[in-house]
């Protein structure tokens, strides 16, 4: 587990925006784990990292009919990792004997791994995971409008880490219309959008997310509350060769987030050009997001 | 092991959260496959040394990883069976034996079948507790730098039914995992690991 431990540090660095990350030459990673539990260790980081990039698209639901608009800021997100997402049911791999099944921690869960003991005081361990409570994630975030009540929003984001690992690369892009302007007399402005996104690392990482929601808000003054109700998924894929002296492995990981509908609640500050929000996000997987930008 | 230092000038703002060494216990997997190569008819033996370059040579650890132990995973077997055998199964046993020629067995008269599989693998089930417990002792010294003499493992057996000639190539698969922590440079708000001593 010692690979995918590392990978998902280099993820978390990135994602937080860290400016020096640690990693280690991908073909000295060792996989502990196959795909059966594999997947119940990184199942939590799916969860995880596919509400993050689902988090903050939005901060209010007025959007001119027409008009030139533009609004460049950072958008930060933390999902709040529960009890329940530290832990799986894992199985002892063949050929250990006697086939055992323990409760052992998710990647995110205690830093001590677990053991089970077979035949003639041969052991499996299982690998801890990181001990942590939060997954944070950070991305630069750019919407222009409007025609006809529509904007759209792209974030990008793409730097080389090393010849090994390749790039990372984040593609996201989507649209928003104004719901408002066919029911006038609603008290509530009101939209309805979509965002696509595809973050890769190198080979080795992919992961892809879609979100499609509606939005309402209510601005007084420099505040706006704001919510909204959205439909997502995400996925995230592993993949990477693992060279043993067995041969050559190939260590795959195909996981669906388990997060589906969310519930967004927030609060925006328009302070002239500098804009700032608020929201948490309540799902399967809770995210609190923050956004600071300036826009106009 | 080299480190690859990545430079991602992302957000300053996060950037003003710094990074800090914590510790992380991570597991890493061993694996020594001794081959042994039987040609003969009726009871057969043959020793393979083991030496703890081969084993540091086969341990992939960070530099400055700390090894806080090893375990024996399992044991197995895998037989390439050659066209001359004609020993349609065997019964095997294996035996450690240091330096001071002090002898355990690991497995005693396991059966292993050859006819009618092209390349028998075998995860040997009944262990002896003696034999796992000195061969994690012997890993254990070389990982750790605390012993470097070598050691043998012997594997014997006869045919069955008996007097029949075996042609094999017979591989003892021993999976070991070696526990390690390693102090990792990560984001201070992960809060992740525990303090870093080293």
């Amino acid at each position: 587990m010692k690979r995918k431990t590392k990978v998902f540090i280099g993820i978390c660095c990135w994602a937080a925006g860290l400016n020096v990350v640690q990693a280690q030459e991908l073909e000295d990673y060792v996989s502990k784990y196959t795909s059966t539990n594999g997947a119940g260790y990184m199942q939590p980081l799916a969860d995880a990292f596919g509400a993050n990039l689902n988090s903050g698209f939005y901060h209010g639901a007025r959007i001119s009919t027409f008009g030139f608009h533009i609004y460049v800021g950072v958008e930060a997100m933390t999902a709040l990792i529960a009890d329940d997402q530290k832990t799986f049911t894992a199985k002892t791999e063949d050929p250990f004997s006697p086939a055992q099944t323990a409760p052992a921690p998710t990647i995110f869960g205690s830093g001590q791994g677990a053991a089970v003991t077979g035949t003639g005081g041969t052991v499996f361990n299982f690998p801890g995971g990181l001990d942590i409570a939060k997954l944070p994630l950070a991305v630069p975030q750019v919407t222009v409008g409007s025609i006809l009540g529509t904007e759209a929003t792209v974030r990008y984001v793409k730097a080389k880490i090393d010849d090994n690992i390749g790039e990372v690369k984040l593609f996201g892009f989507g649209g928003r219309h104004s719901l408002s302007q066919y029911f006038k007399d609603f008290p509530l402005d009101l939209a309805a959008g979509f965002f696509i996104q595809k973050f890769e690392i190198g080979d080795i990482v992919e992961a892809n997310t879609k979100h499609f929601g509606l939005q309402a808000s209510l601005s007084r003054s420099i505040l706006t509350l704001y919510g909204g109700v959205g439909y997502e998924s995400a996925t995230l894929d592993i993949a990477y060769d693992y060279e043993s002296g067995a041969g050559t492995e190939r260590i795959a990981f195909d996981l669906e987030a388990e997060n589906s509908v969310r519930f967004t609640a927030g609060v925006a500050l328009n302070l002239l050009m500098l804009k700032l929000h608020a929201d948490y996000n309540f799902g399967s997987q809770n995210v609190i997001a923050a956004g600071l930008g300036f826009g106009f | 092991m080299k480190k690859i230092i990545i430079c991602l000038p992302l957000l300053a703002l996060l950037l003003l959260t710094g990074c800090e060494k914590r510790l992380f216990h991570f597991i890493a997997t061993i694996d020594q496959t001794p081959v042994f190569t039987f040609d003969s008819t009726g009871p057969f033996v043959q020793r393979v040394v083991i030496t703890s370059d081969r084993v540091k040579a086969a341990l992939d650890v960070p530099e400055d990883a700390r090894v806080t132990g090893v375990d024996i995973e399992s044991l197995s077997l895998r037989v390439a069976v050659k066209p001359e055998n004609r020993a349609p199964a065997l019964n095997v046993s294996g035996t450690i034996i240091n330096a001071s020629q002090t002898r355990k067995k690991m497995f005693e008269n396991y059966p292993v079948v050859l006819a009618g599989v092209n390349t028998p693998f075998v995860g040997l089930n009944s262990l002896i507790a003696d034999g796992i417990s000195e061969l994690r002792s012997k890993l254990n010294g070389y990982v750790k730098d605390i012993d470097n003499a070598a050691f043998v493992i012997e594997v014997n057996g006869d045919t069955a039914p008996a007097g029949q000639r075996v042609a094999i190539d017979l591989h003892l698969v021993i999976k070991a995992t070696v526990k390690y922590d390693q102090c990792v440079e990560v984001p201070q708000l992960f809060s992740s690991g525990e303090e870093c001593t080293q």
